[in-house]
C-alpha cells in the first residue's frame, strides 16, 4: 500500500504539469488587454511606457517562452504578482481559500450526514412511502441547477422574510466579541451552504440507499440475522461499514467537484471565496491569478481522486493495490 | 451524476445482452413499466416540439422591445407577463428552449459519437494508442470542470456554437472511457476473435461488433450529457459567459432578471422553471433506461 500511494504522487508530477500547460496556453489566448486597470488608473501613461510595461509582463512573448518562464517562476515557488490587486497572488488566495473552505466542508459535511442517515432509513424500509418520498426529493435535488436555487433561495429567505443576508461574507465591526463574530458570519453562510449541501444529499442518498440495500442481502447478514442479533447490532455492526466503502469513495470525489463547483455559488451570494476570485481574474483578464488558482483547483481534484482511490483499497480489503 | 451510469463488470453485462436477439424489444417492454421515465419522455418531446412550433405562431419576436408594456403581469396576451424591455416572456422562454434544448442535444450527440469511436477504437487496437487516451482522460478528470468551462468559453467567446464546441471537448473522454470499458470486455469475445480470423478489417469490427455493443451504455450516458450540458449552458450564460444577449436562452434569462425580483418574480421562477424540469426528466429518463437495459434487473421483477 505505501509503495501504490508512493506511486500515485509521483505520477502526480506529470500530470500536473500536463495540466498546467494545458491551462497556460487556455489563459494566454484569452481575449482582453490585461493592462486595461492599470491603463484606467495612469490615463497619463504614453505608448511608449505602455509598451514598457508590456514586455516587463512579458505579454508580447510567445506562449512557449512565457509558460517556461511562469514554470521557472513557480518553481522557485512564486505564483506572481495580480496586476489587478496589486498583490502577490499567493497573498491574495489564501484568506480566499480559506473561505472557501468553510464553505464547501460544512456543506460537505452537513449534505453527507443527511445522505447517510436518509439513505439507512430508506434501505431498511425500501418502497415505503417515505422511502418513495426521500428519493423523489434526491431526484428533485441533483436536477435543480444550484445558481437557480441559490437565487430563489435569496429572493424568498433574504428579500421576502428577512431571516438571511442576501450576499456577502460578514458584517462590518461585527467582530466585538468572539461569539458575535462567529453568529455573524454564521447568518452569512446559511444559504450558500444549504444550495450546495441540496446537491451533495441528493447524490449520495441513493448511493447510500442502494449500497445498504445490497449489503443487507448478503448471507453474512442473513447468518448474523439467524444467530438471533437485533437489528440495530446487525445495522451498526455488519451492514453499516462494508455499505459505506463506495459512499466514502464517491464522497472524497466530489469534495473536489465542491471545490470547483462553489466558483458559481460564490458568485451568485458575492461569497469573497477563491471561485468568485477566479470568476473575477477570468473577467478581468488577470492571467496570474487565474492561472494559480485554476492550477491550485486542479490539485485538489488530483490529490481528491487519489484519496478516492487509496480509501477504496484501504476500506475494501478484498482490492490489492501493489 | 457519476453513480447513475453502469460500471466495471456491470457495463460489460449490459453490453453482453445488448448482443443478444430481442434484447431491444425487451428494454422497450420493461422501459414501458417506468411511468415517471415515460412521463418524462413525453414531456421532453412536448417541449421540443412547443419550442420548434409555437413561436412561429406567436404575435411577438424574442427581441421586441415595448417600452409602454415593462413588467406586466400575466394576462391572455402575454401568459407570463412581460420583462424589463416589454419583451414577451413567454415568447422568450420558448426561444430560450429552443437555443438550450439545442445546445444539450447537440453536446450529448457529439461527444456521444467522438467518444465512442475514439473510445472504441483506442480500446480495441491497444497498446500506445490506448495508453494515450488514458493519459488524455486523465487530465479530462483533473481537470476543476466548471472553473475550466468558464475560461474556456472566455476564450472562445460565447454563441451557441463555440458553448457546443467547448462541452464538447471537455465531456467526450467521459464517453470515450464508458466505450473503452465495453470494448476491453467484449474484444476477448470468441466471436471477435472469429472475426479476425476469417480476415474481417479492424475497421469493419469497430463499425459492425464494438460500435453497436457499446449502444446500451452510451445511451444511458447520452441522455444524462444532454440534461448536465444544459445545465452548463444555463449556468456559463446566466454568469454572462455563455449565449449572449439579446438571443435568449433559459439561462441568460435569469442573468437580468434578478434584478427584477421585487417588481417581478415570475422573471425569476419561469425560466428557472422550465430549466428545472427539463433536468428532472432528462434525469428520470436516464434512470429509467438504465434500469431497462440492465438484464440483471429484469430477472429479479
Amino acid at each position: 500500500m505505501p509503495r501504490y500511494i508512493l506511486r500515485r504522487f509521483v505520477q502526480m508530477i506529470p500530470l500536473l504539469f500536463f495540466l498546467s500547460l494545458l491551462l497556460f496556453a487556455a489563459l494566454a489566448s484569452m481575449p482582453g488587454d490585461p493592462l486595461r486597470s492599470m491603463l484606467e488608473e495612469l490615463p497619463k501613461m504614453t505608448p511608449l511606457e505602455y509598451q514598457r510595461l508590456r514586455e516587463l509582463y512579458g505579454l508580447d512573448d510567445p506562449i512557449h517562452v512565457g509558460y517556461l518562464k511562469w514554470l521557472w517562476q513557480v518553481l522557485s515557488g512564486n505564483f506572481g504578482y495580480s496586476k489587478e490587486y496589486h498583490l502577490p497572488v499567493w497573498e491574495l488566495i489564501m484568506p480566499r481559500l480559506w473561505n472557501t473552505l468553510i464553505l464547501t466542508v460544512s456543506a460537505f459535511a452537513i449534505g453527507k450526514a443527511l445522505a447517510i442517515l436518509i439513505g439507512i432509513y430508506s434501505a431498511r424500509h425500501p418502497y415505503s412511502p417515505l422511502d418513495y418520498s426521500a428519493m423523489g426529493l434526491a431526484f428533485f435535488g441533483f436536477s435543480v441547477p444550484g445558481f437557480w436555487l441559490g437565487l430563489t433561495l435569496i429572493i424568498v429567505f433574504s428579500v421576502y422574510l428577512h431571516w438571511f443576508p442576501a450576499g456577502g461574507f460578514g458584517s462590518p465591526y461585527s467582530d466585538a466579541n468572539w461569539w458575535e463574530f462567529i453568529w455573524d458570519r454564521a447568518q452569512y453562510l446559511v444559504l450558500p451552504v444549504v444550495t450546495l449541501a441540496v446537491s451533495e444529499t441528493a447524490s449520495t442518498t441513493r448511493y447510500m440507499r442502494s449500497s445498504l440495500l445490497e449489503v443487507i442481502r448478503q448471507d453474512y447478514i442473513t447468518n448474523a440475522r439467524s444467530k438471533g442479533l437485533s437489528e440495530q447490532t446487525i445495522l451498526l455492526r455488519h451492514a453499516l461499514k462494508n455499505s459505506l466503502i463506495p459512499v466514502v469513495t464517491v464522497s472524497a470525489l466530489s469534495l473536489a467537484r465542491l471545490i470547483g463547483g462553489s466558483t458559481v455559488i460564490e458568485t451568485v451570494f458575492g461569497y469573497p471565496g477563491m471561485g468568485k476570485l477566479l470568476f473575477d481574474a477570468i473577467m478581468g483578464s488577470d492571467y496570474t491569478l487565474a492561472m494559480a488558482i485554476l492550477m491550485l483547483m486542479s490539485f485538489f481534484v488530483i490529490f481528491a481522486n487519489l484519496i478516492a482511490d487509496v480509501l477504496y483499497a484501504w476500506l475494501d480489503p478484498r482490492i490489492r493495490y501493489t | 451524476m457519476q453513480e447513475t451510469l453502469f460500471e466495471g463488470p456491470e457495463l460489460v453485462r449490459v453490453a453482453m445482452a445488448a448482443r443478444s436477439t430481442g434484447y431491444w424489444a425487451q428494454v422497450w417492454r420493461r422501459f414501458r413499466r417506468h411511468h415517471l421515465a415515460i412521463a418524462s419522455l413525453y414531456f421532453l418531446l412536448a417541449l421540443i416540439v412547443s419550442v420548434a412550433v409555437v413561436p412561429q405562431f406567436l404575435p411577438y419576436e424574442y427581441d421586441q422591445v415595448s417600452l409602454q408594456e415593462r413588467f406586466l403581469p400575466p394576462s391572455w396576451r402575454h401568459p407570463f407577463g412581460t420583462d424589463e424591455l416589454g419583451r414577451d416572456v413567454f415568447t422568450r422562454a420558448l426561444h430560450g428552449g429552443r437555443v438550450s434544448l439545442a445546445v444539450g442535444f447537440s453536446v450529448a450527440l457529439s461527444s456521444m459519437l467522438l467518444g465512442a469511436i475514439a473510445g472504441c477504437a483506442t480500446g480495441y487496437i491497444g497498446g500506445a494508442a490506448d495508453n494515450l487516451m488514458m493519459r488524455v482522460v486523465d487530465i479530462a478528470q483533473s481537470l476543476p470542470r466548471i472553473a475550466v468551462l468558464l475560461v474556456l468559453s472566455k476564450v472562445f467567446g460565447g454563441g451557441m456554437f463555440n458553448l457546443i464546441m467547448v462541452l464538447v471537448l471537455l465531456e467526450w473522454t467521459d464517453v470515450a472511457r464508458l466505450a473503452r470499458g465495453v470494448v476491453l470486455g467484449i474484444k476477448v469475445q470468441p466471436y471477435v476473435d472469429a472475426a479476425r480470423a476469417g480476415g474481417v478489417s479492424g475497421m469493419r469490427i469497430l463499425g459492425r461488433h464494438l460500435l453497436p455493443n457499446s449502444m446500451a451504455p452510451l445511451i444511458v450516458s447520452a441522455t444524462l450529457d444532454a440534461g448536465r450540458a444544459i445545465r452548463a449552458e444555463t449556468t456559463l450564460s446566466f454568469l454572462g459567459l455563455g449565449i449572449p444577449p439579446p438571443l435568449s436562452s433559459w439561462g441568460n434569462l435569469l442573468t437580468n432578471a434578478s434584478a427584477y425580483y421585487f417588481t417581478a418574480p415570475l422573471l425569476v421562477f419561469i425560466p428557472g422553471l422550465f430549466i428545472f424540469a427539463t433536468l428532472l426528466s432528462f434525469n428520470l429518463l436516464g434512470d429509467g433506461l438504465r434500469d431497462a437495459m440492465d438484464p440483471r434487473l429484469a430477472e429479479g421483477k
